[in-house]
């Protein structure tokens, strides 16, 4: 009787306990399948994709989509669409070895614009991230800096960067300073206010728990301020690469030598239609792909976050 | 037959604390609130954790458990009074009087291992002792599998005794629970209380539990401090002279139980009234629910 109640009482530890009396000495996941069993989980996630309809359903929207353009311009010709450059002669000249109006995926000045236009958002965004993200910190977690720098900041970030343009040429006697100044300007505002909204999110209770536990201010900082911001700076940078693109084309029209968005801007004037489109499809993509990897990065480091959706 | 094998193996078990402290609060008040408006949300509140008890404090929802618990921890200062542990007054927070929030506090971007060894590492004593303490302490709350595990892939229980763990890793003199476990649901809640009670009867370590549910309290405690309403402060102490260790089934069927939970209700009854005169919607709940269990009772 007594046992039993004495059994009873303890269950709860019961289930977890083994009985071989290993008292939780082994240090951790050393666990050598791990990485066969990543491997099988991408193989049956592959698969999985490829039998449901998800990539049907894209095809079917890519089709829809090329399929119209085809009907609409180059068939029908109807209304204004007669005026725009027709799907068989943009892909014609984007494949050409030899390409009516000199830009083609054979020709090196293809990849010269996307070069140019890459290596400026990567100098402006990490720019951007290398100093929005701590300004962002700061104004969230001391009140003091805040108040005696967020009123600034506030005035200039609604000025809309095309604002900029005169200021950034006056300001830089180049042409590839003012594009990646006006760039990195977007960037920057949306990185710095993202990550001041991540410090206002976290909950009061972790920085207590912390300082319950022992923490200094500086530690609080660095281990609950910081990674509970991750998941706003993360929405933040995918926000400052999409306006980075932003600025980065109106910068290139207006300022430019070289880049994607010079590429489109003096393909208008010079009458080379088909041009425009090739541009216009690669910033598409690349800017999508920008995205993509930033995503990428953020579940790497917060994968706390991709397991609990697991 | 020994109590100590069916709770693991000794490894497993929580080392007693030797010269376990005492806490006391001596006529303190909080106002919260601005200037002219500023209301007193504890007041005149004067009582002793003694050492090596737990003493449940039990009190009616929004009545300043909670604000309590903030000013033991250090987290509010008293407008007036001064919160003493060993005779020390206490201004900030500090790993010596550990809090375990109403809410679950663990990181949900740390392990849960990686939880548990926050405290050591912040205090710069993350070495080889304090990491087997904690693959013990993760084996005595029963997480030795899910130590790997983020905060949002665990049940709440499991949030729950993860928490105990990362308190109980850093020796706190005082620990104090805020309702730790409100919104389990009622097995879990059970188990968790059962849980509870077998770390401290093993450790011993002077605590303050702050509950709304009375059965919970008296299998808990060694004293029950029941509060007035807003403001706080103690209306009533009353001994749990029931021996220890206690057997939930046994302790809430005991004679000596019943009567310090009838001794109890009738206190919470009193100030239930008063509330409800000032117009309190939860007090009218409870004076309800009182009257229909005398006549059930009777
Ligand atoms: N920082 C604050 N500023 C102003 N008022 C506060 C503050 N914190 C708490 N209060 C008020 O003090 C009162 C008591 O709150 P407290 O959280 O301590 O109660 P509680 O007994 O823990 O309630 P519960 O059972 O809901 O947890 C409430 O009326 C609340 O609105
Ligand atoms: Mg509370």
């Amino acid at each position: 009787m007594a046992t039993q109640r004495a059994a009873a009482r303890t269950a709860p530890s019961s289930p977890a306990l083994p009985d071989d009396g290993s008292v939780g000495t082994q240090p951790g996941p050393a666990d050598p399948q791990e990485g066969a069993v990543k491997r099988e989980l991408f193989k049956y996630r592959l698969r999985k994709w490829l039998f449901s309809p998800r990539p049907f359903l894209m095809l079917i929207g890519f089709a829809a989509f090329l399929g119209g353009w085809y009907l609409l311009v180059d068939v029908l010709g109807v209304w204004r669409f007669g005026t725009l450059p027709g799907l068989v002669e943009v892909v014609t000249e984007w494949t050409a070895r030899e390409p009516a109006y000199g830009v083609s995926l054979f020709t090196s000045e293809y990849y010269t614009h996307i070069w140019v236009s890459l290596r400026r958002i990567l100098l402006a965004f990490f720019a951007a991230l290398a100093l929005g993200i701590p300004l962002g910190l700061f104004l969230g977690w001391s009140t003091r800096f805040r108040e005696f720098s967020f009123p600034v900041f506030e005035l200039f970030r609604p000025i809309p960067i095309l604002a900029w343009v005169p200021l950034a040429i006056i300001m830089f006697a180049s042409d590839e300073a003012p594009v990646i100044f006006l760039t990195f300007l977007a960037a920057f505002f949306a990185t710095a206010l993202n990550t001041l909204l991540g410090v206002q999110s976290i909950d009061r209770e972790y920085m207590r728990a912390a300082f319950c536990l022992g923490s200094s201010s500086r530690q609080v900082f660095r281990h609950v301020v910081v990674p509970g911001a991750l998941p706003f700076i993360f929405t933040g940078l995918q926000i400052a690469m999409g306006v980075a693109w932003f600025s980065l084309v109106a910068g290139e029209m207006v300022a430019g030598k070289f880049g994607l968005g010079y590429l489109i801007n003096s393909s208008y004037t010079t009458t080379r239609y088909p041009t425009i489109i090739i541009g216009m499809i690669t910033l598409g993509a690349i800017g999508f792909l920008s995205s993509a990897i930033i995503r990428l990065v953020g579940n790497r480091l917060m994968v706390y976050r991709a397991r609990a959706m697991a | 037959m020994s109590t100590q094998v069916d709770r693991g193996t000794d490894g497993a078990r929580i080392a007693r604390v030797t010269d376990p402290s005492s806490l006391e609060l001596r006529g303190v008040t909080k106002l919260f609130g601005e200037g002219p408006l500023a209301t007193p949300v504890v007041q005149d509140c004067s009582f002793t954790l003694e050492s090596g008890k737990l003493t449940a404090m039990i009190g009616p929802s929004g009545c300043g458990k909670s604000t309590i618990a903030f000013l033991v921890a250090g987290f509010e200062r008293p407008t007036r009074g001064e919160v003493l542990l060993d005779g020390q007054a206490v201004s900030q927070p500090s790993h010596e009087r550990l809090l375990i929030f109403q809410e679950t506090a663990l990181m949900p971007w740390l392990t849960t291992y990686e939880n548990v060894m926050f405290g050591p590492k912040m205090r710069r004593a993350a070495n080889k002792d304090t990491k087997r303490r904690a693959e013990e302490l993760l084996e005595r709350v029963g997480l030795r599998e899910f130590r790997d595990k983020y905060p949002l892939q665990l049940s709440g229980g499991m949030q729950r005794r993860a928490e105990l763990a990362r308190a109980l890793i850093n020796d706190p003199k005082v620990m104090v629970l805020d309702e730790p476990f409100r919104g389990l649901d009622a097995m879990t809640r059970v188990l968790m209380q059962e849980y509870y009670s077998a770390l401290f009867e093993e450790g011993g370590r002077t605590s303050l539990f702050i509950t709304t549910d009375i059965d919970e309290a008296i299998f808990l405690a060694d004293r029950l401090l029941i509060m007035t309403n807003l403001p706080a402060r103690v209306r009533e102490v009353i001994d749990v002279d029931l021996p220890r260790p206690r057997d939930k089934e046994e302790v809430l069927v005991s004679e000596r139980a019943n009567e310090i939970k009838e001794q109890a209700f009738d206190v919470l009854h009193e100030e239930a009234l008063k509330s409800f005169a000032g117009g309190n919607k939860a007090a009218a709940d409870f004076v309800e629910a009182y009257t229909r269990r005398q006549e059930t009772t009777d």
